[in-house]
């Protein structure tokens, strides 16, 4: 067996020998990143119904480079970047991840898909009950959402990409999805996921801000409730509620009408009571589309898609929408204390980043510490879910004005 | 100093548009309840109850 024979039959181990060492380096090093991903998934570190199929699908695509018949340097999986409708039609019948990336992926429609699992798993009750105090904190939690702009024009990106690594602030990964495939085709890999690996990290990085900012004695403040008995909201009004809500917000952004479709569906399907909908949304759709999302955000970490100059930037930038977000959060958390005259817990603020349920928990969790008969679940879901819908607008406003 | 202010006009847009749909969302729940049929009709019984006594 001659040398190009062995070279045809290794083309995995071929293609890292033939390519640039920055290549073989990276395709290397996003291996090991891969599988380390998978491992801290299983570990519960970070979510494993993501991280497990992106971690593998950062791994094998990684390995599974191969010569292609033009003697470039490809995959069997899919090719994010083809534009030529001839070309993608070819690539739909060879790439076997092609007919999911194409008709699901780069049409948002993954995103959408998402969002109305997390429709069917919102009870709207608690924003009903408070809606301004839960809209007002909301605005506070997307503080990274806008500041990371100037800070990214700073570091060189342009409006748009600037706009799009902001949604990171968000806390909403179908939302950051959407708005970068909108106003940044050609970062809407790192950016997604650069998203979701953070978003990871809000559950064991929050508690720390929450500690930092807010002391003992404000995070164990026991709110007081009105003694007499809230009125149930029923499903009628709640399902009135999400017809009316999702007709208005897509007559003021039609731009971002399939993100408030697709959520607010969600919450009328399961306030109307169709159950075996709700189930097939909440099980198969829900689970099946963050397992292919996350396989192919996996496969998209592509050594050479990766080396854009930009990752760096945007790593920080992403951390930072975050790291601000949390902050303004907990700034309205005060806001909201001071004008409460003191009945208020300001770790309720840290809920109105929208990552749901996560941020509610981590608040309830951090205030159960300190003083465990200290209730604050319901402010904080009312934050929390206000939260989303704040993010939906704010892609609305950043598609409709900058794209 | 222009993108600073495109933020803050664009902050002042999303925040209007929250505190409009948290408006709206209270005057629905305002009208579900003062408005609805029941709601009425619960007021009619106080009102000859009152008269009654």
């Amino acid at each position: 067996m001659n040398i190009h024979e062995l070279t045809k039959l290794f083309q995995g181990v071929a293609t890292l020998l033939l390519s640039e060492p920055v290549i073989a380096y990276t395709r290397v090093g996003l291996m090991f990143l891969g599988i380390f991903l998978v491992y801290l998934g299983k570990k519960g570190v970070l979510e494993p119904l993501l991280m497990i199929p992106m971690g593998l699908g950062m791994a094998t695509i990684n390995a599974a480079t191969m010569f292609m018949s033009d003697g470039s340097h490809g995959n069997l999986f899919v090719d994010p970047m083809v534009t030529d409708i001839d070309k993608l039609l070819d690539i739909l019948q060879i790439d076997f991840l092609q007919p999911i990336y194409t008709f699901t992926f780069s049409n948002g429609l993954i995103a959408c898909f998402i969002f109305m699992g997390i429709g069917v798993l919102l009870d709207i009750t608690y924003i009903l009950q408070r809606p301004f105090s839960s809209m007002f904190l909301a605005m506070f939690g997307e503080l990274g959402t806008f500041l990371t702009i100037p800070i990214a024009m700073a570091m060189g990106l342009n409006i748009k990409d600037s706009a799009s690594i902001a949604m990171v602030g968000g806390a909403d990964g179908p939302m950051v999805l959407f708005t970068s495939l909108t106003l940044s085709k050609h970062l809407f890999v790192p950016i997604t996921v650069v998203a979701y690996l953070y978003l990871g990290l809000t559950y064991g990085g929050y508690p720390y801000l929450i500690r930092l900012m807010i002391p003992k004695k404000y995070r164990g403040i026991k709110v007081e409730r009105d003694k007499t008995p809230v009125k149930p909201i029923s499903a009628g009004k709640k399902l009135g509620f999400a017809v009316i809500l999702c007709v208005v917000l897509s007559f003021l952004f039609p731009v971002a009408a399939p993100l408030f479709f697709s959520l607010f569906i969600g919450i009328a399907i399961r306030e109307s009571g169709l159950t075996h909908i709700k189930e097939f949304i909440e099980g198969p759709l829900l689970y099946g589309s963050t397992f292919l999302l996350g396989s192919l955000l996996g496969i998209l970490c592509e050594a050479h898609l990766l080396l854009n100059p930009k990752i760096l930037i945007l790593l920080i930038l992403g951390i930072l929408a975050l790291l601000l977000s949390g902050i303004g959060g907990i700034i309205g958390g005060y806001v909201m204390y001071f004008i409460k005259k003191g009945n208020f817990n300001p770790t309720v603020g840290i809920a109105s980043v929208s990552c749901v349920p996560t941020t509610a928990k981590v608040a309830q969790k951090e205030v159960s510490k300190v003083n465990p008969n200290a209730i604050i679940l319901p402010e904080a879901l009312g934050a929390n879910i206000s939260g989303v819908i704040t993010t939906a607008i704010i892609t609305g406003v950043y598609i409709s004005l900058l794209s | 100093m222009e993108i600073i202010y495109k933020i803050l006009g664009m902050y002042g847009i999303a925040f209007s548009i929250a505190m409009f749909v948290a408006f709206v969302i209270w005057a629905l729940n305002w009208a579900l309840n003062e408005l609805s049929l029941s709601a009425i009709k619960e007021k009619l019984s106080k009102n000859k109850n009152q008269s009654a006594e």
